[in-house]
């Protein structure tokens, strides 16, 4: 079991068209899963956009996704 | 600042053709270079910013901008430090080099050309120097200053993004819940 998750946050300034572009790419998500994230993401505030095993991963992700203007965090995945 | 329908992006012989009217490319440098001043550490050099970036380095304003481009990665402050110790200046190291790359292009004449492998310099310069303007927790209505500049180069950002990538989903703002 994956012990970190990346979330993403949603904001009123990004597009839903960056938004996916930057899930697809940065994290490595398949076009279609990551246009369903951001829908959730629109819809719920906030997506899982990834899973990791070490908090490292979790971070090199989240770093990437920042880098892109979202707003990323980590969380323990419970 | 200008209106968007103004600004015109294309793909032509493997370059992005960024078309602005005249003023555009000069407030764009100016919201670059504010960038690269904001996320220049003192062991970056370049186009006399050192100086100027170690000043506001101790700055509280400088501190809350940085806030607002780089959030933090955790809800718990300690471990959102230990992130930022461990990430933080190759975050804004990436970033000033690719604000670095983007300054380059806008000094020619003329349409502004990228190649398009680097048009991940220009969403990411664009997405980040948003946060230079407003923060992401601004409701509409409450426009602050800035909020002009923000939406413009939000704007230009997703022309690329949606020019690059007519497949992605159309250029909806996200609603936060």
């Amino acid at each position: 079991m994956s012990v970190f998750r990346v979330v993403v946050l949603g904001d009123r300034l990004n597009s839903k068209a960056l938004v996916t572009d930057v899930i697809n790419r940065a994290c490595g998500v398949p076009l279609a899963e990551a246009e369903h994230l951001t829908r959730q993401l629109d819809a719920e505030g906030r997506a899982i956009v990834g899973l990791a095993q070490t908090r490292q991963d979790a971070e090199v992700v989240t770093a990437r996704l920042l880098g892109f203007g979202l707003h990323a965090m980590i969380e323990a995945n419970r | 600042m200008t209106a968007p329908e103004e600004v015109t992006v294309k793909v032509a012989a493997g370059h992005l053709v960024i078309t602005t009217p005249g003023r555009v490319p000069q407030a764009l440098r100016e919201t670059v270079r504010a960038l690269m001043l904001c996320v220049a550490d003192n062991g970056l050099t370049g186009v006399g910013l050192e100086v100027a970036a170690m000043r506001r380095r101790h700055s509280k304003a400088h501190r809350q901008t940085l806030d607002r481009l780089f959030p933090p990665a955790y809800r718990s402050s300690v471990l959102s430090a230990r992130f930022e110790l461990r990430h933080g200046a190759a975050i804004r190291a990436d970033l000033w080099s690719a604000a670095e790359r983007v300054l380059a292009v806008l000094d020619g004449p003329g349409p502004i050309r990228v190649p398009v492998d680097a048009a991940d310099d220009w969403i990411r310069v664009l997405g980040t120097a948003r946060f230079l303007y407003v923060d992401r927790r601004d409701r509409p209505g409450r426009a602050p200053d800035g909020a002009a500049m923000s939406a413009f180069l939000g704007d230009v950002q997703l022309r690329i993004v949606t020019t690059l990538r007519p497949e992605l989903p159309t250029g909806e703002i996200l609603e936060e819940a």
